[in-house]
């Protein structure tokens, strides 16, 4: 008896433990966003006339105070690293329709058919920054994720972003940052400065960087370039109905690449097909669209790493959309 | 397909349901070999062209060979010729047309570039071994060529072991395929034990090293100080990438019935470059000592003899003074001395002919890359001399601080070794240690002690393991209690955004 009862226990401490850890591991906590407020607080703040949204080729090539200066209008701009459709949407629902002072214009930043396509940057790394803008529950935003007519070749499964394996790991990582700023006796911001100086962009390898921004962009398949069946499930018409309701005027902006500048580059015929399929939509939608990807103003010796622009390509760049502004747009 | 994939997960479940739902051994080698080719073909169906040719030649090489014992070397050639034809082709054509045009044009011929713009089969280098290693023992009639050729080709393309390893040899896992195989319910909970701590290696602990590890090798000029931070990164997570991918097709040839040879003897516990090779990369160590070292000439046992029978510290003038008193290495005259002298010399220059050869064909292996060559040189050069100081070998200091200091010794140089192996490239490699080799300042420190302590923390859930078997405690429920972590850990602080295994591009 004495040993069935042990055998019994062993068991049932086994699927406890078992069971424990995948309740853990499903169990969602859903919670409003961290980055939502401070986000929220900056426009307020700065009451932009104009924002611009994007990732870190927004960052790297507009400069806010000449952009000022050439249209005495006042700038802000709020970028993620790495950032796509998906957090623009959140972006716009959650913190730019939500402020008293919004802005009069948003302008979007984006590449070639990167628009369209829901799932791209929200994988991997790319989720804790829609984490950090997310509602505590976003059913819109993962019905079109988890909309599964556009399927990869393999089994991918869309994880939730309120997911609590995700919240353990950034604390993990927290607590190694905490270890590493105590063994050498700082605080943690030195730390951080310490790290963003010695792995800042300059000092990277420049062709490793944009092998590696190249890599992560490939979106080549005709699928993505089919735009009538792209807009369907993509962010783009709720992120202009969300403006629309907020009375906010969207400026989209396709920017030019690195590869567009080589003097053999054509562009292929089912990407021109969308960009005149993407602009007729946004004319039906009354959005004006600024197409800078034959700009012979930017060139070559204008880029940094990838797509990325240097300090010149910087200043063009914000002298087109400034000029773009001036001529067409009315505040 | 990736083994820390989902579609890999599906995979194996139905080819592990289907499999031992077919009785018969014959379906069930079919069947294996079917689900193979559609495992590799995944990637992109063209590479199943190259195997199956691969498969063919050596298939019909072998029973030529059997059936023509006075042509057999013709029918060898002609394998390893075609064989390592391929793996040429296909890898190395782009690396010896640069190389070529190079050193024509420093004459002053310029010469045209050819550049093959072709996607590099995977686990080319793998397979071609494997089946050389078959055609070798078949030709030194160590092994009988197979008749049967569902038995044969499923040797050759076997899922688990196809793309990065472990090689097989023929005489290992050909019997296993022709017989019949069992799963008890042990062997299947070791091999879940075995995909389990693969996984955690893979995507707890490589996954994320990687990360900080790349962006050290990413910059423009590191200083050594950082170098050598990220080299130590390096080293932890290519160990344990790579026995992930061995313990996942340990663990996945396991639940089938296959047993596969361990790849891995805890290489980091080496206390010297011959201790190293015997616990890395065993399976393809052990694939060059056979079939490349020991044909060159390369023989632990000569060279013992030759070393012994000379003292190398004694000069000439002392040998002579000592001739009369009987020197222990036994040599009537003086003559005889040198004449010995002059054949271990002889012997001293094969053998470090011999170890350079391997060697740089073992780095070269790896990749197409000067990196990769210089890596192999290296360790050659480092076999070389510790067997030049009688260091190499079984050697095995006594003394706890003599052990420690011979593992610190040969640690250090493995860390050098692999930053030589992970550099992009040996020119970056040249001007980092000509610009900043000595810079060290608060920055630099800082970004040092935070890469050492996620390097550590990371490795903590896979090094709890290594606690368990050193320690052996009784209780039942550590063992359990330890699994629990360690998928607590996958679960929980495994990287979000999964990498390609490193041996992959091999």
């Amino acid at each position: 008896m004495k040993v069935f009862l042990k055998s019994l226990l062993k068991h049932f401490a086994v699927f406890a433990c078992f069971f424990v850890i995948m309740f853990l591991s499903f169990y969602r906590t859903g919670s409003q966003g961290s980055d939502i407020f401070r986000r929220q607080q900056s426009i307020e703040k700065h009451h932009p006339s104009v924002l611009f949204l994007g990732n870190s080729l927004t960052r790297a090539g507009i400069d806010e105070k000449l952009f000022q200066e050439q249209t005495h209008l006042r700038a802000l701009k709020a970028t993620s690293n790495g950032s796509a459709s998906a957090w623009w949407f959140l972006y716009i629902k959650n913190v730019c329709s939500q402020v008293r002072n919004k802005p009069k214009y948003l302008v979007i930043c984006f590449r070639d058919h990167f628009l369209t396509y829901p799932h791209f940057r929200t994988q991997g790394m790319y989720r804790k920054p829609l984490r950090s803008l997310a509602q505590e529950n976003e059913q819109l935003f993962h019905g079109i994720l988890n909309n599964k007519s556009l399927n990869t070749k393999s089994v991918q499964w869309e994880k939730p972003l309120e997911w609590l394996p995700l919240e353990v790991k950034e604390a993990w990582d927290r607590r190694i940052t905490k270890i590493a700023a105590k063994v050498a006796r700082v605080h943690k911001d030195r730390q951080e400065l310490a790290l963003s100086r010695v792995f800042d962009d300059s000092k990277m390898q420049k062709n490793k960087l944009s092998k590696k921004q190249m890599q992560s962009e490939i979106l080549d398949e005709e699928k993505y370039l089919c735009f009538s069946e792209q807009i369907q499930h993509s962010f783009l018409p709720f992120m202009l109905k969300e403006l629309k309701d907020s009375q906010v005027n969207l400026l989209l902006v396709r920017l030019k690449r690195r590869n567009h500048c080589c003097l053999s580059y054509k562009e292929p015929e089912p990407l021109q097909k969308y960009i005149e399929e993407l602009k007729h939509y946004l004319s039906q939608q009354e959005v004006a669209f600024l197409d800078l990807s034959r700009s012979k103003d930017i060139q070559e010796e204008h880029y940094g790493p990838g797509d990325h622009l240097n300090g010149k390509g910087k200043e063009i760049l914000t002298g087109l959309i400034s000029q773009f502004f001036n001529s067409h747009l009315q505040l | 397909m990736v083994f820390t994939s989902i579609s890999y997960i599906f995979f194996f479940c139905i080819v592990f349901s289907v499999y031992w739902l077919l009785r018969k051994k014959t379906f069930q080698n079919l069947f294996l070999l079917i689900a193979s080719y559609i495992f590799y073909g995944f990637v992109h169906p063209w590479f199943c062209t190259l195997i199956a040719a691969s498969t063919f030649l050596d298939y019909f090489c072998a029973l030529a060979m059997d059936r023509y014992k006075h042509k057999k070397k013709v029918f060898l050639l002609l394998s390893c010729v075609v064989n390592l034809l391929f793996l040429g082709f296909f890898k190395y054509f782009n690396f010896f047309s640069e190389n070529l045009s190079i050193l024509f044009s420093s004459i002053g011929w310029q010469i045209p570039k050819f550049y093959l713009d072709v996607l590099l089969p995977v686990g080319i280098s793998f397979y071609t071994f494997q089946t050389l290693s078959y055609t070798i023992d078949v030709y030194k009639e160590e092994l009988e060529a197979r008749k049967n050729f569902i038995d044969f080709a499923l040797f050759v393309s076997f899922f688990p072991q196809l793309v990065a390893g472990p090689i097989e040899r023929a005489s290992k896992l050909l019997p296993q395929i022709e017989n019949k195989r069992t799963l008890s319910l042990k062997t299947a909970a070791h091999c879940a034990e075995l995909l389990l701590l693969g996984v955690l290696k893979k995507i707890v602990v490589a996954d994320n090293i990687s990360l900080w590890v790349d962006r050290i090798f990413m910059l423009q000029s590191p200083s050594f100080v950082l170098l050598f931070v990220g080299s130590i990164g390096f080293s932890i997570q290519i160990f344990a990438d790579f026995s992930a991918y061995t313990d996942i097709a340990r663990g996945s040839a396991g639940l089938l019935g296959f047993d596969l040879m361990e790849n891995f003897k805890a290489p980091y516990l080496a206390i010297s470059p011959s201790d190293f090779w015997r616990r890395w990369h065993i399976s393809f160590s052990s694939w060059i000592r056979d079939y490349l070292y020991i044909p060159l000439g390369g023989s632990k046992r000569e060279f013992k003899t030759q070393v012994s029978t000379l003292d190398p510290k004694m000069s000439k003038e002392v040998l002579i003074e000592n001739a009369e008193k009987k020197l222990a290495f036994d040599c009537k005259n003086i003559k005889e001395v040198f004449a010995k002298k002059k054949r271990a010399f002889t012997f001293s220059f094969r053998l470090f002919l011999t170890l350079m050869i391997t060697m740089l064909i073992s780095g070269l292996w790896h990749g197409a890359s000067w990196n990769f060559v210089l890596w192999g040189a290296y360790h050659g050069l480092l076999l070389f001399v510790y067997h030049a100081l009688s260091l190499g070998g079984n050697w095995r200091p006594k003394g706890k601080v003599k052990l420690l200091i011979a593992w610190s010794v040969m640690q250090f140089f493995s860390i050098l070794g692999w930053m030589l192996f992970r550099a992009s490239s040996i020119s970056w490699l040249f001007d980092s240690f000509k610009q900043s080799f000595f810079a060290l300042d608060m920055d630099i420190a800082l970004v040092s002690i935070f890469c050492l302590s996620v390097f550590l923390c990371y490795t903590l859930p896979w090094s709890l393991l290594f606690l368990q078997v050193y320690f052996k405690p009784k209780a039942y429920w550590t063992g359990f209690a330890l699994r629990c972590l360690q998928l607590a850990a996958v679960i929980l602080i495994s990287n979000p955004d999964p990498q390609q295994f490193i041996y992959f591009q091999f």
